[in-house]
């Protein structure tokens, strides 16, 4: 019903905003038009480049395969079916998605090699990118004759006006209400988490290659729906869609704030109507477009020495911050959320041990050198389902590379790494499709090379053979076909033996099948709020894809509803709920390291290895985070392993211990056999110990675990 | 030697500290006890001009300290262990050390002779001294940041939690160094979550509460008394 008000209202204004417009000098119309493809743009290249933290510089490209498509469409649409009555307009639907799918399809071309690796590989490719599309279209001729009618250099002629404001406009406010369904959604949230903090979000589950291609491919096709919006707007040639168009977007969103869905779109228009505005005052002081560039230079080195995030940042202006700045608040209610939902015990699944249960966490040998160095050697551990159990060793003993490897950031270098009875660690096939895709890719690319090699080698024998004899033609064919086919048969043996057709586990299936983890240096997403932080956990057990983000469907809806609800009831069990709308990196020390669990928590795991949770924690707020360790535990049916310093908390609330000297295990045992063992005392706890160790009074866990027999 | 009055420090909204003062003599060990929270390391972080402070000062022999710049603090002679180790990552150990000693690189011989006591302090420190920062555990981060703070040589030196992520014996050896360094002639303010072992070994202490101090007392004295014991010796 609320949505229904608010289109009419957004349709309403647009028939208002055309009538206006259609009262304009051309001048402004022309001005007007050029804004919404700018806010378009802008908006569309801010998934990219605002939420998800990366840096794309060849959005232009992009604009210009979409351009040329649906210009394409169009003309021969115009021309062939005239006759038949299909009104321009539909044809301007079918080649918005035309343009946009095709422009969408190179994103995923440039974007899958270059997303994988981090840093400024994204940067390069797209710049790259961008140029290649613009000289491909200059010489149009040379690919194919066929291609004759976009003109190569001269420009596309004769393509018909139907960028009207309606469309242009409905389309811009589509995409911004678009956009912004996904910002607040957690699927907008797994985005912002890989700008945040690339390695925690794969720590929580979240698959950062399919988010950034994902990113990626959606602004590509929105810079294509731009790009034939420009093409039936204006005169569209290729030197346009160059380096500097794209970085006018670039600047856009820096200025408006990297982020923010309403900086960008304001960014886009102030930057595209101002100059216009003012034109007469410029043209008395003959302030021609070039000094136009050195202010934009200006204004850009002014922001990010005065405000580096942009105008406005990360944040929206949003009727919630008008009412905050300007008004009384309407309703604290409606900001905050509902009140905190009782706690029920969601995951109260402590069954007891059944007899021939797989351990939860078993290790063979595992092992992991770095060059000569074995961090972590031999390692055997095995964890029965609701033990608590502590890892000890000194500092540098290979604490934390263990947790790496039980969390799939490292891969073991021998060994074996079993979870609830399945392997986990260690390389396996493929699945036969994928396998199948990436052997027939290898042997086009293959076969495409040895073309190329085929070619340079008949033409390097050019000097040497007498080029009237039908022979020296047979020859230099001869070669090329050889050399081509030989290099493909190559490729079809090799292939298949590579290790590309191998995959270890990546982390964040580690997550997903329920291997949890804090860091001992704090990783949370800083920028975003402890709400939000949660909210990424529980991304992991979605039901609801990105297009049920984007279009805001009533499952999403429900889904959102019940991950907050789910994420404030842990807050709330960890006191950290009066602070949910903080941003993390505010939160002092002790509570960073509590929100860590809670979010880890929340991505609902069977293990969690906590490492150093109680760092930075004075004795009393140790003692209570003792006890919540133990509840969680209990209440969640979970399998605990704990590396902690503090030894009155590990040998206070773990079963079992494990010591780890030099990357192997020296002992392990009761608190009661570790404290005694003269090894451990030697290595860690050394000879002045003196402290009592204070059991706490907790009530014991209903379950006693045995240990099995070794 | 260091005098905060009435410190007020926030981070955007937030109110981190509420008009704070305390006192370090030249000489003594200073400690800071406190929840989380409480405001400890935001005191240290505005002593060394990480923090602008809204209101109150920062006098530090004298000269106010709110509004310089850090490096320029640094150059003072107030050298920093920061919470969080914050170690250059792909510099080697040795060079990281070098750099503690960057203002007074000149001197050679003495900036030699100071890395030798550090890894004569520090052993774990001599064995990795040509890997690089970023690969060392957790805890070796953190005895490398120790040891960067002494290249200094400073003569007020701030330690944020120094024995985080420590292994039990050498947080016993950590406290054992804090007080040879201040037996050298170092003043040093000490910010811990290890109360009991931090007030063994200072002079006096403060206790911080929500970004105020509710007591100021010697360390044996807090040591002594029963709410300290309750709240912060967990007792």
């Amino acid at each position: 019903m609320k949505r229904l008000f608010w289109l009419a209202i957004a349709i309403a204004l647009l028939f208002a905003g055309n009538l206006v417009n259609n009262n304009l000098k051309d001048y402004w119309q022309d001005v007007i038009q050029q804004c919404g493809i700018a806010v378009i743009l802008a908006v569309s290249l801010n998934i990219v480049n605002g939420l998800t933290g990366q840096f794309a510089i060849g959005h232009a490209g992009f604009m210009a395969v979409g351009a040329y498509t649906g210009a394409s469409i169009t003309y021969f649409a115009a021309a062939k079916f005239a006759h038949v009555g299909i009104p321009g307009p539909a044809w301007m639907l079918v080649a918005m998605v035309a343009g946009g799918l095709l422009a969408a399809i190179f994103g995923y071309i440039v974007g899958v090699p270059s997303l994988r690796l981090r840093g400024d590989y994204l940067a390069i490719v797209t710049l790259g990118f961008g140029e290649i599309i613009k000289v491909m279209l200059e010489n149009t001729h040379d690919i194919s004759p066929a291609l004759d009618y976009m003109g190569g250099a001269t420009g596309f002629q004769n393509v018909p006006s139907l960028s009207k404001f309606p469309l242009l406009w409905g389309m811009a406010v589509l995409l911004i209400i678009l956009v912004r369904n996904l910002k607040f959604s957690s699927h907008g949230l797994a985005f912002m988490s890989v700008r945040e903090d690339e390695i925690a979000a794969d720590a929580m589950g979240v698959h950062t290659t399919r988010i950034k291609v994902s990113a990626f491919v959606l602004s590509a096709f929105f810079a294509g729906v731009g790009g034939v919006l420009y093409a039936h707007a204006k005169l569209i040639k290729p030197d346009v869609f160059g380096f500097t168009l794209s970085m006018s977007y670039v600047v856009m969103i820096v200025l408006g704030g990297t982020g923010s869905i309403t900086g960008a779109t304001m960014a886009a228009i102030v930057l595209t109507a101002l100059p216009e505005a003012l034109k007469p005052v410029r043209d008395k002081i003959h302030f021609t477009d070039e000094y136009l560039q050195v202010i934009y230079a200006l204004i850009l080195v002014l922001m990010m020495i005065l405000r580096p995030a942009g105008v406005f940042g990360t944040g929206e202006l949003s009727f919630a911050w008008l009412r905050r700045r300007f008004g009384r608040p309407k309703n604290s209610a409606i900001e905050t959320g509902e009140a905190p939902p009782e706690f029920t015990h969601t995951a109260g699944e402590r069954k007891p041990l059944e007899p021939g249960e797989p351990l939860v966490l078993d290790t063979v040998h595992l092992t992991r050198r770095f060059g000569g160095l074995t961090a972590v050697g031999d390692v055997n551990l095995q964890l029965q389902r609701g033990e608590l159990v502590g890892l000890i060793g000194p500092n540098g003993a290979g604490k934390t590379t263990l947790f790496n490897l039980l969390t799939g950031v490292y891969e073991p270098s021998e060994g074996t790494l079993a979870f609830c009875g399945s392997p986990l660690a260690g390389e396996r096939p493929l699945p036969p499709n994928r396998r199948w895709l990436r052997l027939t890719g290898d042997v086009l690319l293959a076969a495409f090379g040895g073309w190329i090699i085929g070619i340079i080698l008949s033409t390097s024998v050019v000097p040497f053979i007498d080029p009237n004899k039908p022979e020296s033609l047979h020859l230099q064919l001869g070669i090329k076909w050889a050399v081509t086919i030989l290099i493909t048969l190559w490729a079809i043996v090799l292939a298949p033996r590579r290790r590309r057709y191998l995959a270890g586990y990546k982390p964040y299936q580690f997550a997903q099948r329920g291997i949890s983890r804090t860091f001992q240096n704090i990783r949370l997403f800083g920028e975003l709020t402890v709400l939000e932080n949660v909210r990424i956990g529980t991304y992991l057990r979605r039901r609801t894809n990105l297009f049920d983000a984007l279009f805001q469907t009533g499952r999403l809806k429900r889904e959102e509803a019940e991950n907050i609800a789910k994420a404030r009831e842990l807050l709330s069990r960890f006191n950290l709920l009066k602070v949910e709308n903080e941003q993390a990196k505010n939160l002092p020390y002790g509570d960073q390291r509590r929100l860590e669990i809670v979010r880890a928590l929340a991505t609902g795991p069977r293990l969690l290895l906590l490492d150093e949770p109680a760092a930075g924690m004075n004795p009393q707020e140790k003692v209570s985070l003792m006890g919540l360790i133990r509840e969680v535990r209990d209440d969640f049916g979970l399998t605990i392993l704990l590396i902690e310093h503090d030894m009155k908390l590990v040998m206070g609330i773990c079963e079992r211990i494990y010591v780890l000297d030099y990357g192997r295990i020296i002992a392990e045992g009761t608190p009661g056999e570790i404290r005694n063992n003269p090894k451990v005392i030697a290595a860690y706890l050394g000879e002045e110990e003196t402290e009592e160790i204070v059991q706490p009074e907790m009530p014991s866990p209903p379950i006693r675990t045995q240990l099995q027999p070794e | 030697m260091l005098t905060i009055t009435n410190l007020s420090v926030y981070y955007g909204a937030i109110r981190a500290l509420d008009g704070i003062s305390l006192e370090v003599k030249e000489g003594e060990i200073v400690t800071m006890i406190g929840a989380n929270g409480a405001g400890k390391s935001t005191t240290i972080r505005t002593i060394s001009g990480l923090v602008r402070p809204r209101s109150g000062e920062v006098m530090f022999e004298g000269k106010p300290l709110h509004t310089l710049p850090p490096h320029q603090i640094v150059t003072l002679g107030i050298g920093q262990s920061p919470e969080g180790r914050r170690v250059f990552a792909n510099m080697t150990v040795r060079e990281n050390l070098e750099l503690g000693a960057f203002t007074r690189s000149k001197h050679k011989v003495q900036v030699r002779e100071d890395m030798e006591r550090v890894f004569v302090q520090f052993p774990r420190l001599k064995e990795r001294e040509a890997q690089s920062a970023g690969t060392l555990s957790g805890g070796e981060q953190q005895m490398l940041a120790i040891g960067r703070a002494l290249m200094a040589r400073p003569r007020l030196l701030l330690l944020d939690e120094p024995s985080l992520g420590l292994a039990p014996f050498l947080v016993q050896n950590i406290f054992k160094i804090i007080r040879e360094i201040n037996q050298q002639g170092v003043t040093v303010l000490l910010v811990e979550q290890n109360a009991n072992q931090a007030l063994r070994i200072a002079n006096r202490g403060y206790v911080l509460e929500t970004g105020r101090v509710v007591l100021a007392d010697t360390a044996p004295n807090l040591l002594k008394d029963d709410s300290v014991r309750k709240a912060y010796l967990g007792e």
